[in-house]
């Protein structure tokens, strides 16, 4: 965290280095994040740069005051649902990434997870990915997606149950 | 128990982060950069931000001294009372009040740091000018509060104050910022040097009093005045030259 404080400070101050340390320090989170929601590579690519793009547009204005990767999820998130919205209208890959080893028990359990997660909706699938593939604890999914922490406990508890009896 | 440690789990180990192209990092970094950089070139400091975070690099010692400076001033004058003792206080401490500003405003030709700053979003000049502008801010301050200290706790006449310290005070600073804009790699010591003579030259004057009293109210008008228009001319000129002054 303190870390991150001194790295922001000197990106602040104009930084190269500092700006590349950033980037790849984060960079491989988001692009997972990006591609659990987008499962294209090359949109969750897109969409990766544009969530850093923004960051750093609005790096003078952004205080500390959390964690910087909660505030890239955030925007990230955002992209994401612009993205959704720019597509609507367009056929999406809506499928999870499919795993490179096809044995049979595996593709079994790929189906499943594929079908349970095409089954939510996207509010729900947020909070999923965010939970169950990234890890994030629930407290940062409600700062993340500005949602108070009931109704994270909430959409959890729901798609637990869904996941539950779909897969 | 949890479902994260089930099948997701199961699927979360088989997917792990995936692996990043370079070339897709080295595009994010440099088109980041850019965003960076045309936003904070769209959105510049405002005046008082770009002014607050120059007077964040002036030592504050120099304001501290000058207080002193001042304080002491007092102290030894109403020690004293008007008279040759407060000429000759006045005319070698309120010259050393002028010279004190100067490291700060020298500190980047000593240090050799002109070509750095050159360089960087905001030119020379402005930095330049909004250090002096904080100078002044300050010293209008310091010298208001001595002034009115005097004028409440002794009995000294107006015009001889001014005199007294304005014209001292504008001389010593017009040989300063003259020596400041010279093209002399090392003009410091030349300013020490002028200052010096000025200082010896100023109260030799005001200590003979057949020279001292010989000069009249206006003629004593017409020199703080011409110091004061001299003094203009030296800080534009700085002002003006600031982006071509030497560096080696």
């Amino acid at each position: 965290m303190n870390l991150d404080l001194l790295l922001i400070q000197r990106m602040k101050s104009g930084d190269n280095a500092a700006i590349e340390s950033f980037i790849r320090k984060y960079y491989p989170q988001i692009l997972q994040y990006c591609r659990l929601h987008v499962h294209d590579p090359g949109y969750a690519e897109d969409l990766t740069q544009e969530t850093f793009e923004h960051f750093f547009r609005s790096l003078r204005q952004y205080q500390p005051y959390g964690k910087p990767a909660n505030y890239l999820y955030a925007i990230a998130a955002n992209s994401c649902r612009d993205y959704y919205r720019r597509k609507k209208d367009e056929l999406l890959p809506e499928t999870l990434p499919e795993p490179e080893d096809h044995r049979m028990e595996r593709l079994d359990q790929w189906m499943d997870l594929q079908a349970a997660f095409q089954s939510l909706s996207p509010e729900f699938k947020e909070v999923a990915i965010l939970y169950f593939l990234q890890g994030k604890k629930q407290r940062e999914i409600a700062r993340i997606l500005g949602i108070g922490l009931p109704l994270v406990k909430y959409r959890i508890r729901m798609v637990r149950e869904k996941l539950k009896s779909l897969v | 128990m949890k479902y994260r440690s089930g099948k997701l789990q199961s699927y979360i180990r088989r997917h792990p982060a995936p692996p990043c192209r370079e070339d897709a990092i080295r595009q994010t970094i440099t088109k980041s950069t850019q965003a960076f950089c045309e936003h904070e070139a769209e959105q510049p400091l405002s005046a008082a931000e770009f002014l607050y975070a120059q007077g964040r690099y002036i030592r504050k010692r120099w304001w501290g001294l000058q207080a002193l400076l001042l304080l002491l001033l007092w102290v030894y004058m109403r020690g004293t009372g008007s008279g040759p003792h407060m000429q000759r206080a006045m005319g070698i401490l309120v010259p050393l009040f002028s010279l004190l500003i100067m490291p700060e405003l020298w500190k980047d030709r000593m240090a050799d740091t002109v070509e750095i700053e050159c360089t960087t979003l905001y030119s020379l000049r402005q930095a330049y000018a909004a250090r002096m502008l904080l100078f002044a801010l300050v010293d209008l301050f310091l010298i208001t509060v001595f002034l009115s200290m005097v004028s409440v706790t002794m009995q000294v006449q107006a015009s001889e104050l001014i005199i007294q310290f304005f014209l001292p005070f504008n001389v010593t600073c017009c040989i300063c910022f003259r020596s400041l804009y010279s093209r002399q790699r090392r003009s410091e010591l030349s300013a020490l040097f002028l200052c010096t003579f000025w200082v010896t030259f100023w109260v030799r004057i005001v200590l003979a009093d057949r020279i001292y009293n010989a000069i009249t109210l206006p003629v004593w008008g017409l020199l703080l005045m011409g110091s004061v228009l001299w003094l203009y001319g030296c800080i534009r000129k700085v002002w003006k030259n600031c982006g071509v002054l030497p560096v080696c």
